[in-house]
């Protein structure tokens, strides 16, 4: 590895690697590495994967890579065969010799390993061709499948840090801002500011300027910025060279939540590669321009992701955030103006430098720009990351790319820009998701999580979820925040418990309210809003709970009791069987009876039932 | 700048609706809000509500009683009933130290304690712990506040909206029924006071708060608690007067104000006339107001002929003080604290304030913070260490205490060599530089830095950062109280002069007072050797407006000081005293040797407010009274003349002292009747140009400076050249010094903040007692290790003077060959070691350090 000194060095090496991943004869494994692959099981799949490699004399035929996440996480772990694209989901140790046996030595498919999609019961075995990638515009995370993140040789064969020599040989600082202010780009981490005004204000302001990037991923559900972390750090990297380069900044910081170590360890791998390139550091690529980025991790405090909050912490103090009447672009991080984005805006950057603004702001709506990953979780059958245009409705993401609802259920709600975002219902399902469309209906794009509820979801439940998770995370700072939120979370618990009394709703949202107005920092002012939504579209699930003591939904334990239909019982002893307090009786091919007194209302006997027979009263 | 803690102070913007924390928006242009909309109102109301959701219902059993903000404030919202979910926020009741409750159940989470600890105190005990609801104030590992680095100042505990702080007060246990201002009367800070009295007792101090005071919202643990003496059984309540009955036996009988008065008066002229006016003395007290000052110098120098006059201030390095004086023609007399924030550079020399006068650490600390650089030159490593920008670790060889002179004139040195001597300044308003340059041109920095035991490098970082700066200097005991002090403050000058820093705003030399009014001691002239004015004896003309004024004859002769009184009782050549609020059986070295001399006197008259060690060996004693008992005027280290009025009266018979005085005035003849105050004050103020701003109404006051010709701040104006002194060698010949073999330590005597002086006072407050401090010396581990002593273990200090008995702790930051001993415990006892000499004589070793060694018990 040798030090890049000139423009020249590096379009050498870039094209030298293009050429290499264009050129090669042999036959590429990908292997999904990231976190939910992982959890699944990639470790050991990739030992005996090159067990079984080695024992049929084949490591020199076959290239294996570790790659980042692929984004189809319900299925993992996932395995690609290139240049075919034959697609593997969900292997398992066992599967390995059977793969490597066919489809390597001889090119045969594995037909029972091949992907089943699970809408339509039809077989696909190209990666290109499962609708969960079919209908997804992967322009960020398009590369995390294909190369291994901690080689930056195989970021360069992607053409990467080609934006980076764009803005420093080809344009002015003046430009680099005009192009992202004219990409239309908006900050993805939630407040969806546009990028390009923030930049241009940070570069007005004097004083040493730094340049951040808000990792600290915290919303429950969202790991997009994670997987982008660790499936591609360099994408990320050269956005805040290039924001380095556009606002004139010599150091950056990234601060990233302590419990993402493996986007720790490939981002600090990246950034070691990149220096010994020197892409980073003192002088880079002869031009004399110096900037270098240090990591910092979070402890893991949900309000650290607020602005001020995070740059308090970097700055060594209590996780914090201050009133914002000065902007952090003015005085941030060591009261210096300080120019902070978020891990997907980052990598966004190289995007609009090297395909230009034009292209850039021809995706998505008229507000906004571009391209969005969604973490697409819940009751929905593909879970996963997914990259769509700005605009895409709801239904295509959760039926069309998501598959639909876990056993045909019914949908009711989905939950989008985590925890302080709003429940939408049914009835906005043609809604073109883009920043104003969801803040319209009463919810938020958020960093953009997704969680998609069916019909055996308690709304009031669901908000005193969030609702907790909120008050325990608020910094305690100003109190409409931290005691608004636990009062509201008390009146929410004890509805739950079947304790509400009359008042309570009226007394959720004159709370709300002043929260939502009163309070210091984002957190606040949006914490209400899944209560305000909730409320909002499902008024009447509150007023059951509260009046007639009753939860439709059947999740509030002391709201509901478990019946078994005697007319659709058919006798099959299945709930019986599964019961672990033992308490449901009955013969064979006749009605069984539950003993009301003694069910602790565990549910199983519902999710065993399928003939619909256990009914929630 | 403010945080938005609580949310009550929302407003409405009437443009966009927006509702905002008023506390935290910056005022624009064309901006305009509304306080009492619906809305705004609605949501004060609502955080209101949960705010009292969250606290205990013990308003009834809450000491803060109404002075409690959140109940205050309910009651203006018209808030009865919350009408929501109590959500209460118990915490464990924290009151293990005697000074501070933690009742953090009641915790309304404002801040204020916090911003109190990090912004004004700059101490960092406590910060937030925890997230959300459950966030609290707390110590590091949430651990009581006797275990974390809190010194008990109690500034947190004053701003409490709420009951969650409140003073542990075991007398005491309700809200005060009045408060009254006062000035504290322990250190030299002179901090204002907001005295809490209930039937004419004082039960609660906190900082009195106003603009106009030293201290503002801060305090220390002496003022806030250490007051407790005021109420303790050791006050005196009536006169008394030695009944000899009898060989031997003899005891002390109560008498009647006249009767007491008849016999000081009668005894004292008896006396003169047998023995002349040269055998009686008046040792008069720092901690007595100016007027008292004033009248007890008076009635010895016009009524009983004698400049017998001092008071404890000798004790505190005045004859450094007066150098300064003399040599800047009184330019440093003003030297206000808060110029310290507006400094250039500050430069701590031998001083630690964090204990001596707390309140003056909290000005440099914050100094610190806002970026001023502060250089820190001492032998212990004191707490502002870690605020300086540069930390001089001086060296504490046999000899060291020159070694602060081979420090300041190395770094004159250096700083000349980077030309950053203000040559204009020079020009305009001094004399000899010249010579004085020549002389720094010698200097050997090598040897400097062998002298000092200070690195060549940090010397000239040190210079670096002073270059091209105007010098604020902090002076304390380790310069003032020590063998060359007087070559010490001439460094110190010099550099002053040098770098063009003496007269102007933000550059003075800062003298740190250990004592309430041992400025307007001096001042009133209670000292041996200069009338009320700081106008010296020998000066004919000032002498004779006062011999006009008293119609007497003033010798130009000084009379005896402190010290020589002792001596002089020794010899048998003084035969009367009268000491007014001094306890030198406590204060002066060597006890045994004072309590012998005393006892050779015919006559001893001792006013005083506690029955002191002094007061038991009296021929009467005059029951006094304390500062809050009483009105008048104490002179701060700053030059802030601070009137005040009694806050309750005196307690028992007791009369305040300047009422005493007048009497003894009139028995003695005094053709002037002093029936009031406002009478000595009037006469102040006419008489002695430096207070004529001395005034029946001002509070604060400023004492003129230069040649009591003017008396504005502006220093400069002063026409009057001032000299450079001549480069004096750090390596002075001590002649005979003991030898380090068999006193192979140097002892370092330090003062801790929970006692003040020689703790005569501080040593009655019930609070500070339970403390249950010990007062061990510190030594350092290594030292430890080779005679075998560990830490905890008592051991025998022994000095060529005494030998006292003290528990070891190892400090690891003391060098080798020192330690420390810590002042007044045990009675004071750390004096046995010190030899009675006067400090401003040559030959005196000073007070600050003696050679000791150690023995294992």
């Amino acid at each position: 590895m040798t030090t890049l000194e000139n423009r020249e060095a590096l379009r050498s090496i870039r094209s030298s690697f293009e050429a290499r991943l264009r050129d090669s004869k042999k036959k590429l494994i990908s292997l999904c590495a990231g976190s939910g692959c992982g959890a699944y099981g990639t470790a050991k799949v990739y030992d005996t994967l090159m067990e079984q490699l080695a024992e049929h004399n084949l490591e020199n035929e076959v290239e294996v890579k570790l790659s980042g996440c692929h984004g189809f996480c319900e299925k993992g772990p996932i395995m690609v065969i290139h240049p075919e694209g034959i697609f593997y989901p969900q292997l398992k140790e066992k599967h390995i010799p059977d793969i490597v046996e066919n489809t390597i030595k001889n090119g045969d498919l594995v037909k029972k390993l091949i992907f089943k999609d699970p809408a339509t019961k039809k077989k696909i075995t190209y990666e290109k061709d499962v609708p969960f990638y079919k209908l997804q515009q992967r322009v960020i995370f398009g590369n995390n499948g294909i190369i291994d993140p901690t080689r930056i040789e195989d970021y360069f064969s992607v053409g990467g840090y080609a934006a980076l020599e764009k803005a420093l040989f080809d344009m002015s600082p003046k430009e680099i801002i005009d192009e992202v202010k004219k990409s239309g780009l908006r900050g993805r981490g939630g407040g969806g500011f546009p990028a390009g005004r923030k930049w241009e204000t940070c570069a007005k302001h004097h004083g040493d300027r730094y340049v951040i990037c808000n990792a600290d991923e915290g919303d429950p559900g969202a790991y997009m910025d994670r997987s982008l972390l660790e499936g591609n750090p360099h994408s990320v990297l050269e956005g805040m060279i290039v924001g380095a380069i556009a606002v004139g900044s010599n150091e950056g910081y990234v601060y990233v939540r302590h419990e993402y170590p493996l986007a720790v360890t490939n981002f600090s791998q990246a950034l070691e590669s990149a220096r010994k390139y020197g892409l980073l550091g003192k002088n880079i690529l002869g031009t004399g321009f110096d900037f270098d980025i240090h990591i910092s991790r979070g402890g893991g405090a949900f309000v650290c992701g607020e602005s001020t909050a995070l740059m308090a912490s970097l700055e060594g103090k209590p996780g914090r955030p201050r009133a914002k009447y000065i902007h952090t672009v003015e005085k941030g991080f060591r009261n210096n103006p300080s120019m902070l984005n978020n891990v997907e805006t980052w990598a966004n950057v190289p995007v609009i430098i090297n395909k230009g603004s034009e292209w850039y702001a021809s995706i998505g709506t008229e507000g906004s720009k571009g391209t969005k990953i969604f973490s697409l979780v819940g009751k929905v059958m593909n879970t996963g990351l997914v990259e769509v245009p700005m605009g895409t409705t709801l239904r295509t993401i959760i039926f069309d790319i998501g598959g639909g609802i876990l056993k045909k259920k019914k949908f009711k709600a989905v939950q989008t820009g985590g925890p302080s975002g709003g429940c939408i219902p049914e009835e906005f399902l043609d809604l073109g998701v883009d920043f104003d469309e969801l803040t319209k209906v009463g919810s938020m794009m958020g960093s953009g999580g997704m969680i998609v509820m069916d019909q055996d979801t308690c709304m009031v439940d669901v908000a005193r979820y969030f609702i907790e998770f909120l008050q325990d995370e608020s910094c305690g700072q100003c109190n409409p925040c931290r005691e608004g939120l636990k009062q509201m979370l008390d009146v929410l618990t004890r509805i739950c418990h079947g304790h509400g009394r009359e008042g309570d709703l009226e007394l959720l949202e004159e709370l709300s309210d002043m929260v939502a107005n009163a309070s210091l920092c984002g957190l606040g002012t949006s914490a209400p809003n899944p209560v305000m939504s909730n409320i909002r579209y499902f008024r009447e699930e509150y007023e059951t709970h509260i009046r007639d003591k009753k939860c439709p939904a059947g999740v509030c334990k002391p709201l509901f009791f478990y019946e078994i239909d005697q007319e659709l019982c058919t006798g099959c002893t299945l709930c019986a069987k599964r019961c672990p307090e033992e308490i449901i009786s009955g013969e064979q091919k006749a009605p069984h009876q539950l003993e009301q007194d003694k069910c602790i209302k565990c549910g199983i006997c519902y999710e065993a039932c399928m003939f619909d027979a256990v009914v929630v009263k | 700048m403010p945080v938005a803690t609580v949310g009550l102070c929302v407003v409405e913007d009437e443009k966009t609706g927006r509702v905002m924390a008023s506390c935290v928006t910056p005022v624009v242009s064309e901006m305009s809000v509304r306080t009492d909309t619906p809305r705004v109102k609605i949501h004060r109301k609502n955080i209101l509500r949960l705010m009292i959701a969250e606290h205990p219902e013990s308003c009834v059993v809450c000491s803060k009683g109404n002075r409690c903000q959140l109940r205050q404030l309910a009651a203006q919202l018209g808030i009865g009933e919350t009408h929501l979910y109590p959500m209460p926020n118990y915490k464990t009741l924290e009151q293990a130290n005697p000074f501070i409750i933690r009742d953090l159940s009641k915790c309304v989470l404002c801040g204020k304690c916090i911003r109190a600890d990090h912004e004004l105190v700059v101490v960092g005990a406590i910060d937030y712990n925890l997230r959300g609801f459950k966030s609290r104030p707390s110590t590091i590992h949430d651990r009581g506040l006797e275990h974390s680095s809190c010194t008990f100042c109690g500034t947190c505990l004053s701003m409490c909206p709420t009951g969650a702080l409140s003073p542990n007060n075991p007398g005491y246990t309700a809200t005060p029924e009045r408060e009254s201002f006062s000035i504290c009367g322990f250190c030299g800070v002179g901090c204002g006071l907001a005295m809490g009295y209930t039937n004419s007792r004082i039960v609660e101090v906190n900082p009195a708060n106003r603009p106009d005071t030293v201290n503002r919202a801060t305090l220390c643990v002496r003022g806030h608690f250490a007051h407790d003496f005021l109420n303790t059984h050791e006050r005196l309540l009536q006169p008394m007067i030695r009944q000899h009955t009898g060989s031997d036996e003899n005891t002390m009988a109560p008498a009647s104000w006249d009767a007491a008065i008849d016999v000081v008066a009668g005894r004292l002229l008896e006396i003169k006339s047998k023995n002349g006016s040269q055998s009686v003395a008046f040792l008069g007290s720092s901690k007595c107001t100016n007027e008292e000052n004033y009248l007890f110098q008076k009635i010895a120098r016009a009524l009983l002929k004698t400049n017998n006059v001092d008071n404890g201030s000798y004790l505190s390095g005045r004859h450094v003080i007066n150098l300064l004086e003399k040599r800047t023609n009184g330019l440093s007399r003003l030297s206000p604290l808060d110029w310290l924030e507006k400094a250039q550079a500050v430069f701590v020399l031998g001083a630690d304030p964090g204990h001596s006068t707390p309140v003056v650490s909290y000005y440099l600390k914050r100094a610190s913070k806002k970026g001023v650089p502060l250089v820190v030159a001492d032998s212990i490593r004191t707490d502002l260490a870690a605020f300086s920008s540069a930390w001089l670790d001086v060296s504490t060889q046999s000899d060291f205490e020159g070694s602060y002179i081979e420090l300041l004139n190395g770094l004159a040195a250096l700083l000349y060599e980077k030309k950053a001597h203000d040559a204009h300044y020079i020009k305009q308003f001094t004399e000899g530089f010249k010579q004085y340059s020549d002389d720094l041109s010698t200097l050997d920095r090598e040897q400097v830095s062998l002298a000092t035991g200070i690195d060549v490098g940090v010397l000239n970082a040190t210079a670096e950062l002073l270059k091209g700066k105007k010098i604020a200097f902090v002076i304390g005991s380790g310069i003032l109280q020590q063998r060359f002090g007087m070559q010490t403050m001439e460094a110190v000058i010099n550099l002053s002069l040098m770098t063009g820093s003496l007269g102007s705003e933000g550059a003075g030399i800062h003298i740190l007072a250990k004592e309430n009014n041992q400025v307007g001691a001096q001042d009133m002239g209670a000292v041996p050797d200069a009338l009320p004015g700081r106008q010296p004896l020998y000066n004919d003309s000032d002498r004779n407006r006062w011999e006009q004024f008293w119609q007497t004859e003033i010798s130009p002769q000084s009379g005896l000081n402190m010290i020589q009184m002792i001596e002089a009782a020794e010899k048998g050549n003084l035969k009367g005293l009268y000491i007014l609020g001094e306890n030198p059986l406590r204060s002066l070295p060597q006890p045994d040797r004072v309590r012998k001399a005393l006892a050779k006197l015919d006559f001893i008259v001792v006013q005083d407010i506690l029955n002191t060690e002094t007061v038991q060996i009296a021929d009467v004693v005059l029951p006094g009274a304390a500062f809050s008992e009483k009105g008048g005027s104490f002179t701060n280290m700053e030059g802030r003349i601070q009137s005040f009025d009694p806050v309750v009266p005196p307690p028992g018979d007791a009369h305040p002292d300047w009422e005493i005085l007048g009497s003894l005035a009139a028995k003695l003849g005094d053709p002037n009747q002093y029936a009031s105050l406002g009478h000595i004050r009037d006469e102040i103020r006419i008489r002695v140009p430096m207070y004529k701003a001395l005034d029946r109404h001002n509070h604060t006051a400023w004492v003129a400076v230069g040649d009591h010709r003017q008396s504005d701040k502006d220093t400069k104006k002063t026409k009057t050249m001032v000299s450079f002194s001549p480069v004096v060698p750090g390596d002075i010949d001590i002649g005979d010094e003991l030898s380090t073999t068999d006193y192979p330590f140097t002892a370092i005597m330090v003062s801790v903040r929970y006692h003040c002086g020689s703790g005569t006072r501080t040593g009655c407050s019930d609070r500070i007692l339970k403390l249950g401090l010990r007062g061990e010396i510190e030594l350092s581990p290594q030292d430890g290790e080779t005679l075998s002593i560990r830490d905890g273990d008592t051991v025998r200090v022994v000095s060529s003077s005494g030998a006292i008995k003290r528990q070891v702790r190892f400090n690891k930051r003391l060098r080798q060959g020192t330690i420390s001993i810590p002042l007044a415990f045990n009675g004071n006892d750390a004096m046995n070691l010190l030899a009675m000499t006067q400090p401003d004589m040559p030959d005196s070793p000073g007070w600050k350090t003696c050679r000791v060694k150690l023995e294992k018990i």
